[in-house]
């Protein structure tokens, strides 16, 4: 009933996506820049700290990739977490004057995100080839990583945009969770810093294998275990079932408290 | 039996207090009325009364807390100009929003954009971000795309106000024609003679509760009365009690006339009997739905000396024939007293004139006339240069 509703919108979610990506960097004299240089700055200031200075192992691939690589996935994840969360927030005036399958704002919000990591990965190739390499067939599962960090990163969205019209607290908390989950991640260092005692606990972080199997695929380092990725599977899943159920509980009267 | 467009049983909507007070404010409280299909109905009441709440229901924005309302037929409601709209984009990225947010499909638009842009008459402007239009751009343009939504039922809170005049009876004889294509309007506005001129029947809210359903010059009148009982502002000091009657009859709240009709006003005023005879001048006032004074006479414009006597006394006004053009307009008697000592300045209560009519003119006036044509063939025969 309600995923029908969502389909008879879609025309709504183009559109509001169009808008999110439009208004993004209108008035931007950089424009698009801005998404090229986003990821590339901090993935090269850890390359030449960590790489560099603090010689950490990085799977054989020159850090500057390993660390773009990591922060490519990562930071869709955040992006779309991010956008998607202060959605209702951000357009809290739509919420009140108009009926629309309340979903479509926060998932729309969330997925103009694509738009970065589209890029994020074409600058990511483009420097593969720059520094003599080139990447593994791995690359045609690409899109299954994407899709499967961005429907996580959705589900995270739609909970934090639900909660936090009831409560700012959880859109203030949300940068701070993000910050936390980057060094939860095996994003600008490699998983083998990991001490083995922790790694059943590490791995059950669904960003792990996520992460980990971008990499393997463009950079050809070691793919991720099979109960890494089934742990994850296990804890992404709850991840999604759980923050689906918030957003319909809370979502219920935005209209009353945002 | 054709069904109803909306039915509502008992729609309550209850908001909590004050942190602290631990108490609920009832913004709807048990309110009931169907809506017939194609029908144009009011809804008016004081601000705070409950009206944009109880539209937020229907729209289904908002959930009540108790009661429910069945809705037959795509809703299209207007609760704010500009549903969407976003500043920095352009008119044409906007229309294509607001209209998908308001319920249409981009096939919907595509195919209604030409109509919209030349009912806003945005022109060129179209192409520009609507953050460089000026308000009354921004409300056509808003008002536009949901004026051209095609609802089963469509809802307009009070977005007109924002508009110029040209534009608010545009607005509202599109309203009208949607209404005679069976669409079934709830409009909501302060401006009264709107609400008359659009609807057939009026709901009146006061304090959340439905206080009135009925026909709309009915409606206005209760609420115009509940207005005076309640606001306590007094309108001058009135030494003397006043009753009119209009064509013999006593004034109801609403008076219905046709164009060219006469018009006899009585005012009965009792003086009383130990107060000093007053000179007064009597002003008759009929305004129209904007607030443009249509007419205004004055009782010693034409050297008629009025004394308000001790005891009973009948001012009278004749008008032998008042050429208004059809519409709804406000009349009301002022007094003005002129003994220096005791200063009189009263107004009665502004009396609903309804002047029926089938055609609603842009004039306000329309005075007896007649076209005619004549032709002579041979003149126009003649070749002017042989």
């Amino acid at each position: 009933m309600r995923l029908r509703e969502l389909w008879e919108s879609r025309d709504l979610f183009a559109l509001l996506l169009g808008r999110e990506i439009k208004i993004r960097y209108k008035q931007t004299a950089l424009g698009v820049a801005w998404v090229v240089v986003q990821p590339l700055v901090p993935a090269i200031i850890i390359a030449v700290v960590l790489g560099t200075f603090a010689r950490l192992p990085s799977g054989g691939s020159p850090y500057l990739l390993f660390a773009l690589s990591g922060f490519v996935v990562y930071g869709l994840f955040a992006s779309t977490v991010n956008r998607a969360g202060t959605s209702f927030i951000r357009d809290g005036q739509l919420v009140t004057r108009i009926y629309f399958p309340r979903a479509l704002l926060p998932l729309a919000s969330g997925s103009a995100a694509i738009v970065d990591f589209v890029v994020s990965f074409a600058v990511l190739i483009a420097l593969i080839f720059l520094l003599g390499h080139a990447p593994t067939a791995g690359i045609a599962a690409v899109p299954l990583v994407a899709l499967l960090t961005i429907s996580l990163a959705l589900s995270v969205g739609l909970a934090i945009a639900a909660l936090s019209a009831h409560y700012r607290d959880f859109a203030l908390a949300v940068p701070f969770a993000l910050q936390l989950l980057l060094y939860a991640s095996p994003v600008v260092y490699s998983m083998e810093l990991v001490p083995a005692s922790i790694r059943p606990l590490y791995s059950l972080n669904p960003l792990v294998p996520l992460i980990e199997g971008f990499r393997s695929a463009m950079l050809g380092t070691p793919a991720p275990s099979g109960s890494e990725v089934l742990g994850a599977a296990i804890t992404g899943a709850a991840v999604v079932a759980i923050a689906i159920l918030v957003f319909a509980r809370a979502s219920r009267d935005l209209a009353d408290v945002i | 039996m054709a069904p109803n467009a909306i039915s509502a049983v008992g729609l309550t909507k209850r908001y909590r207090g004050a942190p602290g007070s631990g108490g609920w404010i009832e913004a709807v409280s048990d309110v009931s009325f169907d809506l017939g299909p194609g029908e144009a109905m009011g809804l008016i009441g004081r601000n705070g009364a409950g009206k944009s709440t109880l539209l937020r229901i229907l729209s289904r924005v908002t959930r009540p807390s108790a009661g429910h309302a069945d809705v037959y037929g795509r809703i299209g409601a207007l609760l704010e100009v500009g549903t969407g709209f976003h500043p920095e984009l352009t008119g044409r990225e906007n229309t294509y929003l607001s209209g998908a947010i308001l319920g249409m499909s981009r096939r919907d638009v595509d195919t209604r954009f030409d109509a919209i842009v030349a009912f806003a008459e945005m022109g060129p402007f179209i192409d520009m971000p609507v953050k460089h239009y000026s308000s009354g751009m921004y409300a056509r343009l808003g008002f536009a795309v949901a004026a051209h939504l095609l609802p089963a039922i469509l809802i307009v809170d009070e977005v007109l106000a924002v508009g110029d005049l040209p534009f608010q009876a545009k607005c509202l004889a599109h309203m009208h024609r949607l209404t005679e294509n069976g669409t079934s309007v709830l409009f909501v506005s302060h401006n009264l003679l709107a609400v008359a001129d659009l609807c057939t029947r009026a709901l009146v809210m006061n304090g959340g509760r439905l206080v009135f359903d009925g026909p709309v010059n009915a409606a206005i009148a209760d609420y115009r009365r509940a207005l005076a009982t309640s606001d306590g502002v007094a309108r001058g000091t009135a030494p003397t009690e006043g009753r009119m009657t209009i064509n013999g009859e006593p004034a109801a709240a609403a008076v219905e006339s046709r164009p060219n009709q006469s018009l006899r006003i009585d005012l009965a005023a009792d003086h009383p009997a130990d107060a000093p005879a007053t000179a007064l001048i009597l002003n008759l006032v009929i305004e129209t739905s904007d607030g443009r004074t249509a007419v205004h006479l004055r009782s010693d414009s034409n050297g008629t000396a009025l004394v308000l006597e001790p005891g009973r006394n009948v001012l009278t006004v004749v008008i032998d024939e008042l050429p208004l053009a059809p519409g709804n307009y406000w009349l009301w008697l002022r007094v003005v007293g002129l003994d220096p000592r005791q200063p009189i300045m009263w107004d009665t209560e502004r009396v609903l004139l309804a002047v029926g009519g089938d055609q609603a003119f842009e004039s306000v006036v329309l005075p007896r006339h007649h076209f005619a044509h004549a032709a002579d063939r041979a003149a126009a025969a003649v070749d002017p240069d042989g």
